[in-house]
């Protein structure tokens, strides 16, 4: 630790000669002045190293020891730089890539988005550059306020955004719109109504009145439970003292046959490398980018290309970019037929289980496969036991 | 009274009353650490200076060390260290 602070601070070796040069040894411990590497030399002069902030304090104590101090040498940081300021071409240098490192500090190279899930980052990029801002861009010369107030009015899935610039780096932080949520009046007026077509099973009005029966078959849409209460007379004439309106509430279980039909193609198109890849290497800054080397021999050929970018980051905002471009053939493949079959029962019995939702059960079921044209069709008939009713509310002042 | 004879009391009074000569009196304190390190409490300046041979002054005595490659480690205003081979440690 002690020879990297006397490498930073730098230390002088001074050569201190005189009658009594202990005399200066014994000065330099009262005044606190820090040496090391004592030496006697021929002459009998002694050689220490000193601070190289001390030098000045010890020729003051070497005049009060009577003796003459020289500096024979230096080392550490500061007599490093000081042995560089005639070296002009380094120093330009230097300053020539600090006056760089400053200019291009200014400017945003990398525009980088964070907080978004749905909308992609491509979408408020290019609504950022529409708005004038991306790589390249002048830092201190963008209204971030205004910026950001112009692409929340641009895209209104997103409620928050701002704009943090940080060297030559922007981070985008934005924050998604939670999508409004459907109202619904719980209090509406509303009748149950078939979803699917069956036979009536069981009925259990909650609120309203059943209006089919066990056994009764419906079409899909026909009313099951009204939403109309009825008050009767009670001397049994049957006449309609007054007629509420409510919202029906019930379950209507019925016997539903579902036929539900799905096809595939039993051949596909895939691809095949036709030919060795084909490496294409630029150098990008901002929105500019050099190729270098020659043109791709697949650009103006008519072949599929597959491609893969590889990218570098280098210093100076630059970006080092790697294409690799295969070319392909398609050839049709054949399917297998069994695969295919399996295919098609799992996506219609998803369908199926989609269709009747959780309360369903499958009394029933046959599944054929047809072959026709290159293509399997499949068809599923199931004999089911669902709820079929489901809540349809009324518009305003309309009666069933 | 002179500085021999306040030294000497000191000396004596510290030696009756049970005391540490060096903190009472100021007596120089020697501390030799195997035979490659010495230090030294209480000094009054270095006299001679030499990779065989140091003079450290105590008061009343005098300190030789000798020995090969000696080397003044550090120094302040009380105390030294002296590292090297040491091959004897003299008073006068």
């Amino acid at each position: 630790m002690t020879n990297i602070v006397h490498f930073l601070l730098g230390s002088v070796r001074i050569e201190v000669n005189g009658r009594f040069p202990e005399r200066f040894l014994n000065l330099c411990g009262e005044e606190k002045v820090a040496f090391w590497d004592l030496r006697r030399g021929e002459n009998g002069a002694l050689s220490v190293c000193v601070g190289a902030h001390r030098v000045h304090r010890c020729r003051k104590l070497a005049r009060r020891a009577l003796c003459e101090l020289r500096v024979t040498g230096g080392a550490g940081l500061p007599s490093f730089l000081l042995g560089l300021r005639r070296r002009y071409a380094l120093l330009t240098g230097l300053a020539c890539a600090l006056i760089g490192a400053l200019v291009l500090s200014q400017f945003v190279l990398v525009v980088r988005v964070e907080g978004n899930r749905r909308l992609s980052d491509s979408v408020i990029l290019t609504e950022l550059e529409r708005q004038g801002f991306g790589p390249g861009r002048y830092a201190p010369g963008v209204d971030r306020r205004a910026l950001a107030n112009e692409v929340l009015r641009h895209l209104p899935q997103l409620s928050f955004l701002s704009v943090n610039i940080s060297g030559v780096l922007a981070t985008v932080v934005v924050r998604e719109a939670d999508p409004e949520p459907e109202l619904e009046d719980r209090w509406a007026p509303g009748d149950v109504v078939a979803a699917a077509d069956g036979v009536v099973v069981a009925v259990d009005p909650v609120v309203g009145q059943a209006a089919v029966e066990e056994g009764e078959a419906v079409l899909s849409g026909e009313l099951l439970i009204s939403g109309d209460e009825r008050q009767a007379a009670g001397d049994g004439s049957g006449a309609i003292l007054s007629t509420t309106q409510v919202r029906a509430e019930g379950r209507v279980r019925a016997m539903t046959r579902r036929v539900l039909r799905c096809v595939t193609p039993l051949s596909v198109t895939v691809p095949e490398p036709s030919g060795e890849p084909e490496r294409i290497y630029a150098l990008r800054l901002g929105k500019r980018a050099w190729q270098l080397g020659r043109e791709s021999r697949f650009f103006d050929q008519s072949c599929v290309k597959m491609e893969k970018n590889w990218k570098l980051p280098l210093p100076g905002g630059l970006v080092w970019t790697r294409k690799t471009l295969t070319p392909f053939r398609l050839r049709r493949a054949r399917v297998s037929k069994k695969s295919a079959k399996k295919l098609l029962r799992q996506r219609l019995e998803e369908r199926l289980t989609e269709l009747m939702g959780g309360s369903g059960q499958v009394q029933e079921q046959t599944l054929v496969f047809s072959e026709a044209d290159g293509v399997l069709h499949a068809t599923l008939t199931a004999s089911c036991l669902e709820d079929i009713g489901v809540m349809v509310a009324r518009e305003a002042g309309s009666e069933r | 009274m002179d500085k021999n004879s306040a030294w000497s009391f000191l000396d004596s009074a510290a030696e009756a009353l049970e005391l540490p000569a060096d903190v009472v009196a100021g007596a120089p304190l020697v501390e030799l650490v195997g035979k490659r390190e010495l230090r030294m409490d209480n000094h009054r300046g270095i006299l001679s200076y030499g990779s065989e041979e140091i003079s450290v002054s105590g008061g009343r005595i005098l300190v030789r060390i000798r020995g090969r490659g000696l080397e003044l480690s550090a120094m302040s205003e009380h105390s030294l260290l002296i590292r090297g081979e040491i091959a004897a440690v003299e008073l006068e």
